[in-house]
């Protein structure tokens, strides 16, 4: 058993001016960006301190994501677009082909390839060194909201859409290769469950997926099996994308933690392999939905649709007895 | 390289490519290329000295080598990838072999001039960070030290090779004193036993020369032919041997040692021949692991493909066709499957690799795809009611078994590996914003 402490709050909660919606820790693990309106905030983990980042966009950010290299932060925004800003250099690339409001974001491993997905229902792959669109992937029939690439390689990609189908695509060709439905029989009773996150494991052998009726399951995405199921115990029709993630305890033993935010402003978390409940967070984030989750090593950095954000690591409860 | 996992199995488990599938008009004359081991990146050596390496996924070009200074200025002889992709060792008509660090792609980070043209450089020889270059008109092989920031060259010749005509004593040092072997052109350096280094001389010998700590002995000769080697190629586990020479064949050898590596044993297993237009051979290269296959380019200018043959049978399975001219060097990615060819006219690059079909049944589960139509019977138990509680039961026990969500898998299907992380080449982004402001 483990649990998480508090090491440092990033963000005060805004009120309710504007939505937030993402943060990320980069890959290096020195610093968090989360999405500030149309800009991006850029907070500093050692030094405690924030910069704003000003971009283009003519609308709010709905996620950002890191290049591996941790020097470049890609936006996706509601005004159809997205941008690629060097941290120290500034915008590199606009890249335009979207219809609709982008509403995530993927590097590749190696960087050169950034995939977005967007509620025009398609799934674009831009290279990341000249800015322009290889190819479009389109293959569900409601909005995609979530996409992810093993992290050591990049011949995979998978997505989850409102259409309640978690696909896997094959990078270079665009073939859709597997189809993952809920459940056995996908039609529930009051018609399908939108997917609202996908994720997968670190070896890139399983994928985490939320659906808005708020399970978590891991599948082998392979075989095509639910392999582990989580309740969270919320309403089953939720409004909110919120966010979840693995945490891998430094310890290779321990197994991963699978962490994920509630529309009710909780944190939960369940081991992996046991599935038992490890922590449940309330005292943070009240009542404001968790829009995303995003951990690096044993850290943890949460975010409310307020704007309140808190940095967390996770301690082993032998080494705190 | 889990794709390869959700792919059709038959197609995935070809052997060879079949297809041409992408051609690179590059701007330069393109004289040799070769895939980083991985297959991520391709290095294509040109004729003016320049090296550019293209990124795989994109079909773009994400670096050049000395593109700061201290490039190189003629043609390019060779190029060969360290292990974890991150060096790369090039040789050049301009005498000289360079050593780049991709994290600096701009300007070499080791350089060694040589006395003439350069034939080959290859990595390996008794050093961590070091290499195995042969060069025109010299006896013999040399290695070369790479971690000092002035590199070392040695020679590589057996004491009894290099000593005056008075210290020999023995018999056996007269003869093998008498025997001219002819200039080295190719070197190997074996890939399962390190320290035995294969070479192959201007009048048709292999040599076998072991490299222990201070001390090269030439274990082993052997006569393949009477004219000059062009090219040889080790197969990755080591027991198979090809060497290309000028008289018109390529000689396949399977390779065999004593447990002491002092005993070697050449056994020709084919010759490959045109036996109509007795064509020369411009390259040939290896498939993966035990090598089962053999490809080679073909000179002359009637000869616009490449052939494959089946190492084991000799038999010529497969050309591969699509190229409109002659093709020179060969290179062959076992990740991706694909195999790459430079053509003599216009410096074009040519890649062959597996068309894996769409499979439509993915886009929708529990949809299966029939060659034919098949008329529908019920199976015995498709309409069974099964009860919640055991369906249920079923679920929990799939959750029960044990899951590994860090553990890597290390072999793909086709058997490489994949358990680390190779070299990512970082991006240039002062090149990004400097077109970026071009544009403008």
């Amino acid at each position: 058993m483990g649990q998480f402490q508090l090491i440092a709050t990033v963000k005060q909660s805004q009120g309710s001016k504007q939505p937030f919606t993402a943060a990320k820790i980069s890959p290096n693990g020195q610093k968090i960006a989360l999405c500030n309106g149309p800009d991006i905030e850029i907070y500093d983990i050692h030094e405690k301190t924030s910069v704003l980042l000003s971009t283009l966009h003519s609308r709010p950010l709905s996620d950002l994501c890191w290049s591996p290299d941790s020097q470049c932060v890609a936006t996706a925004s509601d005004d159809f677009t997205v941008i690629i800003t060097h941290v120290a250099y500034g915008e590199l690339h606009r890249l335009v082909g979207h219809t609709a409001p982008v509403t995530a974001l993927k590097f590749t491993h190696k960087g050169n390839l950034l995939c977005s997905c967007s509620m025009d229902e398609s799934i674009k792959i831009w290279d990341t060194l000249t800015g322009s669109l290889l190819r479009t992937l389109s293959a569900h029939s409601e909005p995609v909201v979530s996409i992810d690439i093993p992290p050591h390689d990049a011949s995979i990609l998978s997505s989850g859409s409102y259409d309640g189908l978690i696909r896997i695509f094959d990078t270079a060709t665009g073939h859709c290769l597997k189809t993952l439905t809920y459940d056995k029989d996908w039609q529930s009773e009051n018609g399908v469950v939108p997917i609202s996150q996908v994720r997968f494991s670190v070896n890139g052998k399983f994928l985490l997926v939320k659906s808005l009726d708020g399970i978590l399951k891991i599948w082998d995405f392979v075989r095509g099996k639910v392999v582990r199921t989580f309740i969270s115990g919320e309403s089953n029709s939720l409004r909110y994308t919120c966010g979840m993630d693995f945490l891998y305890p430094a310890q290779e033993a321990d197994d991963p933690i699978v962490v994920s935010g509630t529309e009710t402003g909780e944190i939960v978390c369940w081991d992996s392999q046991t599935k038992q409940l490890q922590h449940r967070i309330k005292r943070k984030h009240c009542g404001n939905p968790v829009m995303d989750i995003s951990c690096h090593g044993s850290l943890m950095c949460s975010i409310s649709l307020c704007g309140e954000c808190n940095l967390w690591t996770w301690v082993d409860s032998e080494s705190t007895a | 390289m889990t794709n390869l996992l959700l792919q059709d199995p038959f197609t995935v488990l070809k052997e060879y490519p079949e297809r041409l599938t992408q051609t690179f008009e590059t701007p330069l004359q393109t004289c040799c290329v070769e895939f980083s081991h991985g297959g991520d990146y391709l290095a294509m050596g040109c004729s003016n000295g320049a090296v550019i390496l293209y990124d795989m996924d994109t079909a773009k070009p994400i670096a050049m080598l000395g593109n700061r200074g201290g490039g190189h200025v003629r043609s390019i002889q060779s190029i060969a990838w360290s292990k974890d992709d991150r060096y790369i060792l090039t040789s050049s008509r301009d005498w000289y072999v360079k050593l780049w660090d991709l994290q600096k792609p701009g300007v070499p980070a080791r350089q060694v001039r040589f006395e003439s043209p350069v034939w080959t450089c290859q990595w390996g020889g008794p050093f961590d960070l070091g290499c195995i270059a042969t060069v025109y008109e010299e006896e013999y092989a040399f290695s070369i030290n790479l971690t000092p920031e002035t590199p070392v060259v040695a020679k590589i010749c057996d004491v009894y090779e290099y000593l005056g005509e008075d210290e020999k004593e023995s018999e056996e040092n007269e003869e093998l004193e008498q025997q001219d072997f002819g200039y080295t052109l190719v070197a190997c350096v074996h890939p399962v036993w390190k320290e035995i280094l294969i070479t192959g001389t201007s009048k048709g010998w292999f040599k076998i020369y072991r490299i222990s700590d201070q001390k090269v002995q030439l274990v082993h000769s052997y006569r393949f032919a009477y004219s000059n080697a062009k090219h040889m190629i080790i197969s990755q586990s080591g027991d198979r041997v090809a060497i290309n020479s000028s008289d018109r064949t390529i000689r396949q050898y399977s390779l065999t040692a004593n447990f002491e590596l002092t005993e070697f044993n050449f056994a020709l297993e084919h010759r490959y021949q045109d036996v109509i237009n007795r064509l020369q051979w411009n390259s040939i290269r290896f498939s993966s692991n035990s090598a089962e296959y053999l490809v080679a380019s073909a000179h002359g200018s009637s000869a616009r493909d490449l052939y494959l043959w089946e190492t084991s049978t000799g038999t010529l399975v497969r050309v591969l066709e699509g190229a409109e001219e002659e093709l020179m060097d060969i290179d062959w990615d076992f990740n991706h499957m694909c195999i790459t060819s430079n053509g003599l006219e216009t410096g074009n690059v040519y890649v062959w690799s597996l068309v894996i079909p769409p499979k439509w049944s993915a886009l929708a589960p529990d949809f299966e795809e029939v060659e034919e139509n098949i008329e529908y019977r019920e199976k015995e138990d498709e309409f069974d009611q099964v009860g919640q509680f055991e369906q249920q039961q079923e679920l929990d026990q799939a959750e029960e078994v044990k899951i590994d969500l860090r553990t890597r898998e290390k072999f793909d299907v086709r058997g490489n590996e994949i358990n680390f992380n190779r070299f990512v080449i970082p991006l240039d982004y002062d090149s990004i914003l400097m077109l970026k402001h071009w544009d403008k």
